[in-house]
């Protein structure tokens, strides 16, 4: 059933954020003039608000731009039982308590096309990187290489700066949001009639207006983006 | 000035190598399509028609690094040995460490490159992203193909300043990414020959906005021609200030550079106070910065957008930096 379900979650921030970078580009880490030092705050502060939203530490956590891979390559356990497209808030607060690895999709709180999986930094220290290339190494030589420092060793190649910038909005926007706990018990049971599990939408912001399911953005509330079931 | 007008300018932006600026309406499509679908084959097919193939062998990646690393990890176990040059970028070098014995290919002072040795594939830069060098891609494919290599082509740094023609230049593999060329961060376009690499990408906002920049790139291509004139103008005046420049004249409008006796970091912070973006590091190609004798090296390369101007304010800041550090 969840599965099925057609879902997103929408953020104007979000569409903000990615604007302001695109419209301005500069590449993060490796310029040394005004442009790129911007994008590379912005970059870090959305490695920041994310690995927040994760409960993980900043070098904890790493992008992947698929679900699939992140099946194929990363995690085995509980975790594939996520359906793709939805965040897993249950297993991100309860991380401490259950698990060392979360998921979080970013087309659930308002980012498509960009994933991002947090793991412990021991695992991630003995852990091979996934891809190689770029800015993820230390030292390169003709034959051998080092790794950079993590969260580095996991950011082969250029990264995609406007969705990641974008994700950060939405996880800032996501975090100083109501705790899930405090949701009215109406739009959970709205939820739940419609087949959708309630640990997988932000629900303080869902309305229902003419038996349809509306999502409306707190600091925008013109903008408003129909849930589809 | 028409162009400059299509993008938003803050600076006299020099760094088109590391990424180039967005033209506004890229922008505004990348955000049109943040929570929707494109007609994805409708895209597959301008990219394909823009490098000479056909779409059936093209493929949607997160980038040239990512494109690379998936083609390593296909012939893992596969092939044993890879003849590259030592010009290679790190993401066109790494991947082939992990799975493979390697010869380098040297560059002469003039940027070119020597006799591949025979190996089971062999890859190459189209254009050095240190040295601007357009190295002979077609003349390579063909001598590995005699002896049975596959050939990878890392095009990185060509489409946005060449023509390129996958067929004619008979490689099996040829990658690059959007951001290079107009469009926005995360999307790489692999052309994939003989069909073995499997896509697995959904960033649909990027691939909407790539079919733009495709569009302007192509509307404005009479630029992309015109930027031979504009970088023999810029050598002949780094020339002219007695500066170092890495490679020859067989080059698109990417120049490495060195000052003796200023790091090149001091310079391209020089240059910022002026306005002006240029790149300085070792532009992840570590192996040819210790080929080169130098840890770093300072780097302006040209986009569509640049012209007569900026190359004049360019030069101009850049004789008061040698100035600045020689008192």
């Amino acid at each position: 059933m969840l599965q099925e379900i057609k879902l997103c979650t929408y953020s104007r921030a979000a569409i903000k954020a990615a604007k302001e970078y695109l419209s301005k580009a500069g590449t993060v880490r490796r310029g040394v003039y005004d442009l790129s030092e911007e994008a590379t705050i912005n970059y870090e502060n959305a490695y920041e608000n994310i690995a927040k939203l994760m409960k993980f530490g900043k070098e904890e956590i790493f992008f992947v731009s698929s679900k699939r891979e992140f099946d194929l390559r990363v995690l085995d356990g509980p975790f594939n039982e996520i359906p793709k497209g939805f965040v897993d808030i249950s297993s991100i607060l309860h991380r401490d308590l259950c698990f060392d690895k979360a998921f979080l999709s970013g087309e659930a709180i308002g980012v498509p096309g960009l994933d991002v999986v947090g793991m412990k930094k021991e695992v991630l220290e003995s852990m091979d990187a996934l891809e190689f290339g770029g800015d993820m190494i230390s030292y390169v030589g003709k034959y051998n290489f080092k790794y950079a420092e993590l969260p580095h060793k996991f950011s082969a190649g250029t990264p995609d700066v406007a969705s990641i910038v974008a994700l950060g909005a939405a996880a800032n926007e996501y975090s100083v949001s109501e705790n899930i706990d405090t949701v009215s018990e109406h739009f959970k049971d709205l939820l739940q009639s419609r087949g959708i599990d309630f640990r997988y939408f932000h629900l303080s912001n869902c309305f229902e207006v003419s038996s349809k399911l509306l999502y409306v953005p707190r600091d925008n509330p013109e903008e408003i983006f129909e849930v589809l079931v | 000035m028409i162009l400059k007008e299509d993008f938003y300018s803050g600076c006299t932006f020099l760094d088109n190598a590391a990424t180039t600026l967005k033209p506004k309406v890229v922008v505004s499509e990348y955000i049109d399509y943040f929570y929707k679908k494109p007609d994805v084959e409708k895209v597959r097919d301008r990219v394909a028609k823009f490098i000479g193939t056909d779409s059936s062998k093209i493929k949607f990646t997160r980038g040239t690094t990512n494109s690379l690393n998936k083609i390593a990890s296909f012939y893992r176990g596969k092939i044993s040995s890879v003849s590259l040059p030592i010009s290679s970028h790190h993401s066109n070098l790494l991947p082939w460490q992990r799975i493979a014995n390697l010869n380098f290919v040297d560059v002469d002072n003039k940027g070119e490159l020597g006799e591949f040795s025979q190996a089971d594939l062999v890859t190459v830069d189209h254009v050095s992203n240190v040295l601007g060098t357009i190295n002979p891609v077609k003349e390579i494919a063909k001598k590995a193909k005699l002896q049975k290599s596959i050939v990878v082509v890392d095009g990185a740094q060509a489409p946005s300043h060449l023509k390129v023609n996958v067929e004619e230049l008979g490689c099996d593999f040829y990658t690059f990414s959007s951001h290079k060329m107009y469009g926005p961060t995360g999307l790489g376009i692999l052309y994939d020959k003989n069909n073995v690499i499997e896509e697995d990408y959904y960033n649909y906002k990027a691939i909407a906005s790539f079919y733009k920049a495709l569009e302007y790139l192509e509307n404005n291509f009479d630029k992309v021609k015109n930027e031979k004139i504009l970088a023999s103008y810029l050598s002949q005046g780094l020339k002219g200030l007695g500066v170092k420049v890495f490679g020859g004249d067989n080059r698109v409008g990417i120049f490495s550079f060195a000052i003796e006796g200023v790091h090149p970091h001091d310079i391209a912070t020089f240059l910022n106070s002026h306005g002006i973006a240029v790149r300085a590091g070792h532009h992840c190609a570590q192996p040819l910065m210790k080929f080169l004798g130098v840890n770093a090296t300072s780097r302006a390369s040209l986009g569509i957008y640049n012209d007569k101007e900026d190359v004049d304010k360019f030069l101009d800041s850049l004789e008061q930096c040698i100035s600045f550090f020689s008192t």
